[in-house]
């Protein structure tokens, strides 16, 4: 059996190597991720990973498969005494292995600070695994190549856009946890000694299985059957089904409650309930709103007597290899690039926390950002404002800074 | 006496309401090329996909070399060969590589490989890509890759369509070959002169049912006709305009 996988391994990287669609995949890839690496200097683990993930783990074994039905040469396999599963491994092995190392490499180049090595290389692995069953699935209903791309594009931006828009509508973030991305982002994020990344893990192990049984008796299914057409059959409603309920499950386990406004001896405070913690909110003086921007919590405070005065607290999650001072010259950089911008920095310590100040003037408006850090959490805090006021400002500052101390 | 390689007794097939086989039943005996004659759409094609096993039917007997075609089984498979007419070779390999692409699957040795190249003369484009060859010679390498394993059944379907006299000269000759090795054949071909030149006993294939068969020359007689063709346009003639 071993011998037969090998004998297919071969064939499919043989074929990958002399197919214009594969190679044109591939070469897209990382043409793109380089461009925008220039273009854009930071890129989002959301848009490369997703890219990569899709278009070569998806595409290539779906145009294959497609391209193999349609001119019967997997009709030919099927003549010789191999099993379908066989076949399915032979081209899921090549196919998972390259999208593998390319979002691996990718991974390792631009998002190696963000990411942990070990829960992403195991749930890279998978996820190209699942890539590339989905690919395969596809191919084998799609009669024709063109609907491998009808069908690869809306994949790519169903997979790509609820997870980008993460937490910008409720329904959006619904509709993000029950994609398998979702899960696979969650987990290369996440320690690999960690509940939370079990559990991410989890998910997308529950994603692949269904969808290699899936695949496995979809292939019986449709290369047994004349013209090798697709008809939807029990087999397949198993499948929709059992999606739904990990999707559901999904939804239950990984939907965060936002925070809660708690009252506590005649003080407000913003509870998180899921990071144990409370910050003050002053009532009076702001409104309060919150949502979610990749992932993380972005915490709005309105001025109620100035409407343009603002603070923003964006949450983000710091791993292991990440410090403060990264992210601060990180963005002293950015700011270096505008020559209309005079900016200074500086940290300095409140409560227990050093914090970094920057603060910089424009023609159009001034900006002081804050920035802290506390455990594995980076706080960006965010006043914009036009200071005509100095009093204003000053109040803002020692809101922010009341925040910044109350941050356990 | 021996039981007939192909035993097939009323073979039924639908596709929705459409009734594709009604009744069909043929025996073909070791060592015969048996010509299976249809006009488009009699079933022919559903028939072949049948006795090689990739689609169920109900039947009353479906035994090809003494075992059941479907479900798939590896020691079915193991005795029968297939050249579909679609020529299905791996267009971005060579000759080799589509050869030794199937001896690897068939777990035969490269000596094989060698062999069967030797056989039909396919030395001289070893290292062409399947995609760069003429008609005539992609169908010789779907021969060779078909007859690797050296099955007891070989199925051709429309074995020389497309290809010029000189190509399709040399695939009867193969196939003449075959034959005196033993090899038990089955072709479906819409050239008669061929059948005739080729084939032991021929069945023709009507709406799902074989309403004729036994061996050229008797029904060349029975019919009073000088060509296989004439008999083949009698019977299929009207019931197919």
């Amino acid at each position: 059996m071993n011998n037969i996988i090998k004998t297919l391994f071969l064939k499919e990287l043989k074929d990958f190597f002399r197919h214009p669609q594969s190679l044109t995949m591939f070469s897209m890839v990382l043409a793109m991720n380089l461009l925008l690496s220039f273009a854009i200097g930071e890129l989002f683990v959301e848009m490369t990973v997703n890219m990569s993930l899709v278009m070569i783990g998806f595409y290539c074994p779906a145009f294959l498969t497609t391209e193999e039905k349609e001119k019967k040469t997997l009709t030919s396999l099927l003549l010789t005494p191999i099993s379908i599963r066989q076949i399915i491994l032979g081209r899921a092995s090549l196919y998972a292995l390259v999208t593998f190392i390319v979002t691996m490499g990718i991974i390792l180049i631009f998002h190696f600070k963000e990411t942990y090595l070990i829960s992403s290389i195991l749930t890279i692995a998978l996820g190209s695994l699942f890539f590339t069953m989905l690919g395969m699935g596809v191919g084998l209903i799609a009669k024709k190549q063109s609907e491998v791309s009808a069908i690869g594009t809306v994949l790519l931006l169903f997979m790509f856009l609820p997870e980008l828009l993460y937490g910008v509508k409720p329904l959006i973030s619904k509709v993000a946890l029950t994609i398998p991305i979702h899960h696979i982002l969650g987990a290369i994020r996440e320690p690999f000694i960690s509940i939370e990344f079990l559990k991410y893990f989890g998910f997308t192990l529950l994603f692949t299985l269904a969808l290699f049984f899936w695949v496995r008796g979809l292939a019986s299914d449709v290369l047994l059957t004349e013209n090798n057409n697709f008809k939807f059959k029990g087999r397949d409603a198993i499948f929709v089904s059992s999606l739904i309920v990990i999707a559901g499950s999904s939804i239950l386990l990984f939907s965060e409650p936002m925070a809660n406004i708690v009252k506590i001896e005649n003080r407000t405070y913003l509870d998180f309930p899921y990071r144990s913690f409370k910050i003050p909110y002053n009532e009076e003086r702001y409104e309060f709103k919150q949502k979610k921007v990749l992932r993380m919590p972005l915490l709005t405070y309105k001025r109620r007597d100035n409407e343009k005065v603002i603070i923003r607290v964006h949450l983000k999650k710091m791993s292991g290899g990440e410090d403060l001072s990264f992210h601060v010259e990180k963005y002293k950089e950015e700011l270096a690039k505008d020559k209309t911008l005079k900016f200074e920095s500086n940290y300095k310590i409140i409560g227990k926390k050093k914090v970094s100040v920057i603060s910089y003037e424009a023609s159009q408006s001034e900006v002081t950002t804050l920035h802290f850090v506390m455990k594995d959490v980076l706080i960006r805090l965010d006043p914009r404002m036009k200071v005509k006021n100095p009093d204003l400002y000053k109040s803002l500052i020692e809101d922010s800074e009341e925040v910044i101390r109350f941050w356990k | 006496m021996t039981q007939p390689i192909i035993q097939i007794s009323n073979i039924q097939k639908s596709y929705g309401d459409k009734k594709v086989l009604k009744g069909l039943s043929l025996n073909v005996e070791e060592g015969e090329i048996y010509g299976f004659l249809g006009p488009n759409g009699a079933g022919k094609s559903t028939t072949i996909r049948i006795l090689i096993g990739l689609t169920d039917c109900q039947s009353d007997k479906l035994k090809l070399a003494g075992l059941k075609p479907f479900p798939r089984n590896t020691d079915f498979l193991k005795q029968v060969g297939v050249v579909q007419e679609s020529q299905n070779l791996y267009e971005n390999f060579t000759v080799f590589e589509n050869l030794k692409l199937f001896a690897n699957l068939l777990e035969l040795n490269l000596e094989r490989v060698s062999e069967v190249m030797n056989e039909l003369n396919l030395n001289g484009h070893k290292e062409t890509k399947a995609k760069e060859l003429s008609k005539g010679f992609k169908q010789r390498v779907l021969i060779a890759r078909a007859f690797l394993h050296e099955p007891k059944i070989l199925f051709l379907d429309e074995p020389t369509s497309g290809l010029d006299p000189i190509a399709a000269d040399k695939v009867h000759r193969f196939i003449k070959e075959l034959k005196k090795r033993g090899t038990t054949i089955f072709i479906t071909s819409h050239f008669m002169e061929e059948v005739e030149e080729l084939c032991d006993r021929v069945g023709f294939l009507r709406d799902g049912v074989i309403v004729e068969e036994g061996v050229p020359q008797d029904l060349l007689q029975k019919y009073s006709a000088k060509r296989l063709k004439d008999i083949f346009l009698e019977i299929m003639g009207e019931g197919n305009e």
